[in-house]
């Protein structure tokens, strides 16, 4: 996609102006912790996408872009924070300058903006993956499957494919159970209609004959085919809406009320109540089980609760912890809450007739209810529809089933029917019984008349079934052959991705682990990830290898994903300190892996170990004018880079301005970097300190020390290999030297307060310019002079007998291995 | 062993989501779900960013007349 050419970062995070050169190489960028090099980092994301991930991502609380990409003091000016990036995009042959400041983050400046550059760049946007961080890295490798599911699957674009997954199977399920519960209303409407055509079964013939009957008392032809449009009372002459009102059809009055009185005796039967108790017994065992009550809560509860398990601290109470242990404590009880949700189904399904009974009850109770409001004096029916309110709402409770202490409750009174409604509906069945028998052709006419009402009802909810189930067995279906397809491809993505990774961590680690395995196992929702441990069998990657064989477990998922993710375009990526654990037997083979695997990917890599650096350097990774190294880093002035060629100019500016103090910091700081390289680079013994901080004066004397004896060695050797002209040139290198550390009076300041470096800031400009002078000449004596390469000396091999003392260019090469 | 050497001329892999939806809409083609059915489903699938459950429900049932 691109690579990156410069970048010239303003007011940004906790840079005030900063510029670097990439020039589309692999680039470092060295300093301690706190020294400015995520802000570089950032500034890179952010002209590429607008966005900050470690300002916008999950656990970042209140902070965001817009408030806190700004410097602090440019905090309320978020106009004058930017990012300049210059990146060439080789599928177009393209330099392209962006411009993205923080006040109008989405709407950067494109030069020049062509449709395809657009549409690169848009690209690049969404893949914000372009950097990693070490924290991304734990997340690919020793998270539980489901969240390492979701990092790779967003990485790969996948959770598009997840979602729909996840749609369909919602709609399908949610459709299964619409048809469930239209089944049953599909029963009680069947049950109504057989009463009011007083027919027992559903038969077209019968039906037919019996309507007929009815028909012909009215003198209306037979009807002799049954649609789905015919109406039973076809031909019949409108009954006026005032007879409506009025008009109680005495005879299906009286057969709902006897289907009341069915269900009554149902309800208050021995069976219901043994049935009732069984279940009842069944349920408060079960609700001694905290799981049984809250199970849906709880059962998420524990699945993100293993998610989060990523170190030994618990992710609920930060106690300690022990993760193997606390895994499978969990695992544990996510297995017990399915065994309570086998006996929570269960129950569900024994508790279904006692729904029926309720769904029936109030069917026939709303009827007859209806007809009770048409009695003349009219019957007081209150009671009666309070017990039909409880009747739905306890129907609603056994159906929802949880909490199971409220239908345990349900269970309690559910044979409870009170004395007043029993009574009304005696009052009403006494009532409607005095009332005149009717005539036979106004029986019939009741008889069309409500037998096709509950037709009709019959015939709606029949073809709402219908269509649900169709629908229903549709997205089924559909589900089906989406899952199939999905995972049959991810499958073949995944064993991709998998050998990649296979094949990449062999580079790395194939003096004792060349014949490593790993198996990436997708199951729905999750992505397991086990290894090889030394040939004793596969375990998660946290189980047993080292933290450096785990970073470097997740560099090269990350790298084998990316591969199959961009292929071609992956040019570009930042890898923000990801390789601090990785040990320095492996480190070489790091950079080689990155170095010769991805040749056509620039990779901006940062790192507060200086050895990490050197690795780089060394194994080509990257070029010796391909890093930057951070000094320090302060509020007002953000980082400052150790600069070979400038420092001397910046300590020399300031003492101009009179400003001793900075000067003396700038000189101190800069002494003791550079010592610390010359005594890695000569191999200089140091005093060993278990906090890693050591001081000027731990370095300096030892680094001066090193190098004159290394000299001195290179003299001694020449004069054994009887070489006249190295002894002569090595000895005016010494003497030179010595002359150089007795201006410096180095070797003096343990002993002479006075210039002792703790003083210099109480110096007067004259008294500190030789000082200065006389330190950057003692310097300059450690690097080789060629312009083209002035490389600090080091001596060869790293380890064992010393065999040369040399520079990069090899203009300076000293034999120290004596004849 | 290089594996940079091993480069094949499959389309990237961003385009996943893509390859796979059309792989499901061919083997829908296959099935007796109405045609209708499917072509609404490529519409969405492959034109639309971010499908809702509505999207979904629209291209499965929007000619399923309600009640």
């Amino acid at each position: 996609m691109i690579k990156v050419k410069k970048i010239e970062i303003v007011e940004f995070r906790g840079i005030r102006k900063l510029k670097i050169d990439f020039n589309q190489n692999n680039f470092a960028i060295c300093g301690r912790n706190g020294t400015g090099k995520s802000g570089v980092v950032d500034a890179l994301e952010f002209a590429l996408t607008g966005n900050i991930s470690r300002l916008s991502g999950s656990g970042s609380g209140e902070v965001s872009v817009k408030e806190h990409a700004p410097h602090v003091d440019s905090r309320n000016n978020p106009e004058k924070a930017y990012v300049i990036l210059t990146v060439f995009i080789p599928s177009l042959n393209v330099d392209v300058i962006i411009k993205r400041n923080v006040k109008d983050f989405n709407s950067p400046t494109i030069t020049p903006s062509s449709t395809e550059i657009l549409q690169i760049l848009k690209e690049v946007a969404e893949h914000p993956e372009f950097t990693l961080s070490r924290r991304e890295i734990i997340n690919y490798v020793i998270s539980a499957p489901g969240k390492r599911a979701q990092e790779v699957q967003a990485l790969l674009r996948l959770d598009k494919v997840e979602n729909l997954r996840t749609i369909l199977l919602k709609i399908s399920n949610s459709l299964k159970k619409e048809a469930l519960a239209q089944i049953k209303e599909k029963e009680v409407s069947q049950q109504s209609l057989l009463r009011a055509l007083q027919i027992t079964d559903l038969n077209k013939g019968t039906l037919l004959k019996i309507v007929n009957s009815q028909r012909q008392i009215l003198g209306l032809p037979d009807i002799t085919t049954l649609t789905s449009t015919t109406s039973l009372k076809d031909g019949l002459v409108v009954t006026p809406v005032a007879q409506l009102e009025t008009h109680i059809p005495k005879i299906q009055a009286l057969a709902e009320i006897k289907k009341i009185n069915e269900l009554f005796t149902t309800i208050t039967s021995t069976e219901t109540l043994s049935l009732i108790l069984n279940i009842k017994t069944k349920l408060t065992k079960l609700a001694t089980d905290p799981v049984a009550n809250d199970g849906v809560k709880r059962e998420n509860f524990l699945k993100s609760a293993v998610e989060l398990i990523s170190g030994e601290i618990c992710p609920v109470c930060d106690a300690p912890c022990d993760p193997i242990a606390l895994k499978k404590l969990i695992a544990l009880k996510l297995k017990h809450f399915d065994t309570i949700t086998v006996k929570r189904t269960a129950l569900e399904k024994e508790t279904e007739p006692l729904i029926d009974f309720l769904n029936q009850l109030a069917y026939s109770i709303k009827n007859i209810c209806e007809c009770a409001s048409k009695l003349k004096p009219a019957i007081d029916t209150s009671a009666i529809k309070v017990y039909l309110t409880k009747i739905k709402s306890d129907s609603k409770t056994l159906e929802t089933f949880i909490p199971l202490i409220d239908t345990i409750h349900v269970m309690e009174n559910y044979t409870s029917i009170p004395s007043d409604v029993t009574e009304i509906v005696t009052k009403i069945e006494d009532v409607i019984k005095a009332i005149p028998d009717a005539s036979k052709q106004d029986t019939a006419r009741d008889y069309l008349i409500i037998g096709q009402e509950r037709l009709e009802a019959y015939r709606g909810i029949s073809f709402r079934y219908k269509q649900t189930d169709e629908k229903a067995k549709n997205a089924i279906k559909i589900f089906d052959i989406y899952a199939k397809v999905s995972t049959e491809f991810l499958d073949t993505i995944y064993k991709e991705v998998q050998k990649d990774f296979i094949d990449l961590y062999r580079i790395i680690n194939k003096e004792d682990e060349g014949d490593f395995k790993a198996e990436l196992t997708p199951s729905i929702g999750k992505l397991s990830f086990d290894v090889d441990f030394y040939g004793k069998g596969f375990f998660p990657p946290g189980a047993y290898h080292s933290e450096g064989h785990q970073d470097g477990m997740g560099l090269c998922l990350y790298l084998a994903l990316m591969k199959h993710l961009l292929r071609d375009s992956f040019t570009f990526a930042v890898l923000d300190d990801v390789l601090m654990s990785v040990d320095s037997g492996h480190r070489r083979e790091v950079c080689k892996l990155l170095k010769d695997q991805f040749p056509d990917t620039q990779f901006i890599l940062t790192t507060h170990d200086r050895i990490w650096l050197k690795y780089m350097g060394t194994s080509g990774l990257i070029s010796p004018k391909s890093s930057i190294f951070f000094k320090n880093w302060n509020v007002d002035h953000g980082p400052s880079e150790w600069n070979n060629r400038d420092i001397w100019t910046e300590i020399e500016e300031e003492l101009k301005n009179d400003r001793v103090g900075i000067a003396a910091s700038l000189l101190r700081n800069y002494l003791e970097f550079i010592s610390s390289e010359i005594c890695q680079n000569l191999r200089a013994k140091v005093e060993f300190h278990g906090d890693g901080h050591f001081d000027l004066g731990d370095l300096l004397p030892q680094a001066v020390s090193q190098f004159k004896k290394i000299i001195s060695d290179g003299e001694a050797t020449a004069t054994s290999w009887g070489k006249k002209d190295d002894v002569v040139l090595i000895k005016e290198r010494k003497d030179n030297f010595n002359t150089l550390v007795a201006q410096s009076e180095v070797d003096k300041w343990q002993t002479n307060p006075a210039i002792h470096y703790n003083e210099w800031a109480n110096f007067q400009v004259n008294d500190f310019t030789p000082v200065v002078e006389a330190y950057r000449k003692l310097i300059e004596a450690f690097f080789c002079t060629d312009p083209e390469c002035r490389s600090l000396l080091y001596v060869t091999p790293l380890k064992g007998q010393k065999e040369m003392l040399r520079c990069s260019c090899s203009a300076i090469s000293i034999n120290l291995m004596k004849k | 062993m290089n594996i940079k050497e091993k480069k094949s001329n499959k389309k990237t892999s961003s385009d996943i989501p893509k390859q796979i939806f059309e792989k499901f809409l061919e083997e829908l083609k296959s099935t007796e779900i109405p045609v209708e059915i499917t072509g609404r489903l490529g519409d969405i699938l492959i034109k639309k960013e971010n499908l809702s459950e509505t999207d979904i429900k629209n291209a499965l049932f929007s000619d399923i007349p309600k009640i």
